[in-house]
C-alpha cells in the first residue's frame, strides 16, 4: 500500500482579457480499482463557481464557470490515493468473450470505432507488421509489450489534434498516441478497450510526476486489466487513473470556453507528485 | 386510384377561378414572407414556400385511427429515450441489437445524467407518414428538431382567407390549439421561475420563418446562442435590460450543437447549456437525449419498442427496413440498388437520400463507395410507389405530385395530435422527394367529419 499526493495545475493565460469561460475538469482520480481516493481538493483563482457530477463514463466531473475579466485562470487539483501495492503479472491477459454476451453487454461500446480511434485499414497493416500470435488474448498481451519496438517516443511530433492514421504512418508519438494505436489494435481484435487518463508515479520520490495515458480492455468476465503501451507493461500500483472514455475526447482534463477578443495561449501543465499523504516526499 | 374532387365547392369552379386562387395563394404566402431556406448558388436564399392551396382532406375516422397509432408511437420512443440514457433494459434484454445505440452518432453522452433518465423526454414529435395503395406507413419519427408546424398553421390561415365558402361548409377539426398545448408543455418541463425562449441559430437558418412565428405564437422572447448565459445553476437571456431568468430553452437545432463545451466545433450553442439542463437548473424542448430515438437505423426497431414497453401491437405499419451493417442485409441492399431508396442514419431533411429507381448511374457509384466505406451509415427501404393529390398549377389546371404528410404530436401525460398536420407535396411530377429543402411545397389538411 502506497499513498501518493499529487498536484496537478493547468495555467491558462490569454492574451487578452477573457470572460464568462466554462471548463470540464476531468483530474479526480478514481476511487477503486486498485486505488482509493483518500483526499482530493479543487482550487481556482480568480473565484469560480465551482460544482461536479458525474459523465456518462461515471467520471468526476468539476464544472468552472468564471464570469468576470480574467488574464489567466489557474486550476489546482490536489490529490491524495492510496495506491494498492499489488504487482500485476506481466502476462496477464483479458478473459476471452462469448461473442453473443459481449453483442448484449455494455463494454461493447468500447469495441466499437471512436471519433479518435476510427476503423482504419493500416490497424490491419500494424498488426501484420508486429507479427502478432493468433489467439486475440495473447495478441493484446503481445501488441502491449511490442508496439514500442515500432513506435517511437517522440515529444512535439504530434499534438492533441493529430488525427490517429497521421500518427500510425509517422510511427511516433507520445503516451496519449501509443494508447490510440493501442486501442484501435484491441479493438480490431474484438477487445472492448477504453482510454485511461491519468498519472504515471516516479520511483523516486519527489521527482516530477506527469500526466500519462493507457488503455484498459475488458475480458469477458467482465474484469478491465490496464495495458500501458508506452512502456510496454501491464499497468500497475504507479499507474494513477483519472478518467476513462472511448478516447481522449471524453476523457481530456480540461476542457472549455471563454469570451475574448483573442485567442488563448497554450496551457501551461505542471505536475507533482509526492509519496506520502501530507505531500513533500514524506514515505510512510 | 380515384381521386376526390379537390375542393368542395358551393358553385362549380373555372379555370379562370382556379388560376386566381392559385395566383393569390402564392401572393398570401409571398406577403407575408412564409419562407424556407433553399440552396441556390451555394448559399442559403429564404423563398415563400410553394403553397398549394387545394387541402388535402381526410374523413375524421381515418385521422382517428391514425391518431391512436401515433400516440403510441410516441410513447413508445420516449420510453426509449430514457431507457437507453437510464437502465438500457432493452438492450440487455437484447430486444434491439445494442451495437446500433453503442454505435450510434445520435447518442448524445454529453447529455446522460438525471434529467436524461426520468420525465418525457419528446415534447414534440413530427411523425412523417405516406399512403401507399390506400395504407398509412410511418417513414420517419423527427425528434430532434421537428419543424413545419408554423407552415401548417400559415397554410390553415390561408385557407380561411382564400377558401371561406369551403372552409364554412367542410368545417375542418381546428388547429389552432396548438400553441397553447405547446406552451402548456414548455412550462410544465420548466426548472420553475424564468421565461420560456425559443433559441434560434439565426436568419441563416432554412425555417428561421417558423421560429420567429412560433416565437410569437407562444408569446416568448427568440434568441441565439450568444444571449443566453448558463451555468450548471441555471440560464439567463441577456437583453438591454439585464439578464432575465430562463425556465425553459425551446431549441430549434440539433442538439449536439447546443453546447460548444460538449462540441468544440459549435458556434450556435452556448457553454454549459447541456450542463444547466442535465443538472435540472432549465428544462429544454425536445429533451437533448432525443436524437437517438430518430435515428434511422433505430426507425426499424420500432415497433420492437412499442412491444416491449407497452406490450401492444404497434397499431401502424411502416416499411421493412434493411441495415446496411448487417452483412446480409448489405448484400440484399447492392444486388437491387434500382428498388430501394438509400438514407444515411444520422441525417435529416432529405439531405444524403438516394433514391435508386431514378438515380443516375454516377450517383449509384457515388452511393456503393459511401456504403462499403460506412455500411452501418445507411438503410435502405423499399421506393413505395406513394399516392399522389391533385396541386393547382399556375395556370388553373391541376396535376398530380407525389405527397406525404407529417403529423405532429404534442406529448405529455395526454399525448395530443394536431388534427391536421403538414402535408407536403413533391415539387415535380418525376420528383420522389417531398422535403421543403429539395424545393418541395405544402398543402392544408383538414381533418372533416363530427368529432368521435
Amino acid at each position: 500500500m502506497t499513498v501518493i499526493s499529487l498536484t496537478h495545475t493547468t495555467l491558462q493565460r490569454y492574451s487578452a482579457p477573457a470572460r464568462r469561460s466554462r471548463n470540464e475538469v476531468r483530474l479526480q482520480p478514481r476511487d477503486g480499482g486498485g486505488q482509493r481516493l483518500v483526499a482530493f481538493n479543487l482550487q481556482v483563482d480568480p473565484d469560480a463557481e465551482i460544482d461536479s457530477e458525474r459523465d456518462y463514463f461515471d467520471n468526476t466531473v468539476w464544472l468552472v464557470s468564471v464570469e468576470a475579466d480574467h488574464l489567466e485562470l489557474a486550476i489546482t487539483a490536489h490529490s491524495v490515493v492510496e495506491s494498492a501495492g499489488e504487482v500485476q503479472g506481466e502476462n496477464l491477459a483479458p478473459v476471452a468473450w462469448d461473442p453473443a454476451a459481449l453483442a448484449c453487454d455494455p463494454a461493447l461500446e468500447f469495441a466499437l470505432p471512436s471519433p479518435r480511434v476510427p476503423k482504419l485499414g493500416e490497424v490491419g497493416a500494424l498488426i501484420r507488421e508486429l507479427d502478432l500470435p493468433a489467439h486475440p488474448a495473447a495478441a493484446v498481451v503481445e501488441a502491449n509489450h511490442r508496439l514500442r519496438e515500432v513506435f517511437t517516443y517522440q515529444a512535439g511530433t504530434t499534438s492533441v489534434a493529430t488525427p490517429l492514421h497521421e500518427v500510425l504512418a509517422l510511427h511516433t508519438g507520445v503516451c496519449q498516441d501509443f494508447a490510440h494505436v493501442m486501442l484501435a489494435i484491441a479493438r480490431e481484435l474484438g477487445w472492448p478497450a477504453r482510454y485511461v487518463s491519468g498519472y504515471l508515479i516516479p520511483q523516486l520520490s519527489g521527482a516530477p510526476g506527469e500526466s500519462h495515458a493507457w488503455v484498459e480492455v475488458c475480458g469477458g468476465d467482465g474484469t478491465w486489466t490496464g495495458y500501458d503501451p508506452t512502456s510496454g507493461s501491464v499497468a500497475g500500483p504507479e499507474h494513477i487513473a483519472v478518467a476513462v472514455g472511448r478516447d481522449y475526447g471524453d476523457a481530456a482534463p480540461v476542457r472549455g470556453t471563454f469570451l475574448s477578443s483573442a485567442p488563448g495561449l497554450p496551457p501551461e501543465v505542471s505536475v507533482t507528485t509526492a509519496r506520502g499523504g501530507q505531500g513533500e516526499g514524506t514515505d510512510q | 386510384m380515384a381521386i376526390a374532387a379537390p375542393v368542395t365547392s358551393s358553385r362549380p369552379r373555372s379555370v379562370a377561378d382556379t388560376a386566381t386562387l392559385a395566383r393569390k395563394a402564392t401572393e398570401w404566402f409571398t406577403e407575408r414572407s412564409v419562407d424556407f431556406g433553399v440552396v441556390e448558388g451555394g448559399r442559403l436564399v429564404q423563398r415563400p414556400i410553394p403553397f398549394d392551396p387545394l387541402p388535402r382532406r381526410l374523413p375524421r375516422a381515418e385521422w382517428e385511427a391514425l391518431s391512436r397509432g401515433l400516440r403510441q408511437r410516441v410513447v413508445a420512443l420516449d420510453c426509449f429515450i430514457r431507457d437507453v440514457y437510464g437502465e438500457q433494459r432493452i438492450l440487455a434484454d437484447g430486444f434491439l441489437p445494442r451495437e446500433l445505440v453503442a454505435g450510434s452518432p445520435s447518442l448524445l453522452r454529453a447529455a446522460a445524467g438525471p434529467a436524461a433518465r426520468s420525465g418525457a423526454q419528446v415534447c414534440v414529435a413530427g411523425i412523417d407518414l405516406v399512403r401507399v395503395q390506400g395504407r398509412w406507413l410511418v417513414l420517419e419519427d423527427n425528434l430532434r428538431v421537428p419543424s413545419g408546424v408554423a407552415y401548417a398553421l400559415a397554410a390553415r390561415r390561408a385557407s380561411v382567407e382564400l377558401l371561406p365558402d369551403e372552409m364554412a361548409a367542410v368545417r375542418p377539426a381546428s388547429v389552432a390549439d396548438y400553441p397553447r398545448r405547446l406552451a402548456a408543455e414548455m412550462t410544465r418541463r420548466g426548472s420553475g421561475d424564468g421565461t420560456a425562449v425559443l433559441l434560434t441559430p439565426g436568419p441563416d437558418n432554412a425555417a428561421y420563418y417558423e421560429h420567429r412565428e412560433l416565437a410569437r405564437l407562444l408569446r416568448v422572447p427568440l434568441v441565439t446562442g450568444d444571449q443566453l448565459i448558463a451555468s450548471h445553476r441555471g440560464c439567463w437571456w441577456m437583453d438591454a435590460t439585464g439578464p432575465h431568468r430562463v425556465s425553459t430553452i425551446y431549441h430549434r437545432f440539433s442538439p449536439e450543437y447546443l453546447d460548444p463545451v460538449a462540441t468544440p466545433e459549435t458556434v450556435i450553442g452556448s457553454a454549459f447549456l447541456l450542463t444547466a439542463w442535465r443538472n435540472g437548473a432549465v428544462g429544454m424542448v425536445n429533451a437533448p437525449s432525443c436524437g437517438v430515438a430518430d435515428n434511422k437505423a433505430v426507425f426499424a426497431h420500432v415497433p420492437s419498442m412499442i412491444r416491449y414497453y407497452l406490450g401492444e401491437d404497434p397499431l401502424l405499419q411502416q416499411p421493412p427496413t434493411l441495415s446496411l451493417g448487417r452483412p446480409d442485409h448489405r448484400d440484399a441492399a447492392m444486388a437491387r440498388l434500382d428498388e430501394l431508396v438509400f438514407k444515411p442514419v444520422g441525417e435529416s431533411g432529405g439531405k444524403g437520400i438516394v433514391f435508386g429507381p431514378s438515380a443516375p448511374p454516377a450517383e449509384l457509384d457515388a452511393l456503393r463507395r459511401a456504403v462499403s466505406a460506412n455500411p452501418a451509415g445507411y438503410v435502405a427501404q423499399p421506393a413505395l410507389e406513394v399516392e399522389t393529390l391533385p396541386c393547382l398549377q399556375e395556370d388553373g389546371t391541376t396535376a398530380l405530385r407525389r405527397a406525404d404528410l407529417r403529423a405532429f404530436v404534442i406529448h405529455g401525460d395526454d399525448p395530443w395530435v394536431m388534427p391536421g398536420g403538414l402535408t407536403r407535396v413533391a415539387p415535380a411530377a418525376d420528383c420522389w422527394l417531398v422535403n421543403s429543402s429539395a424545393g418541395g411545397g405544402v398543402k392544408d389538411t383538414w381533418i372533416e367529419g363530427p368529432e368521435a
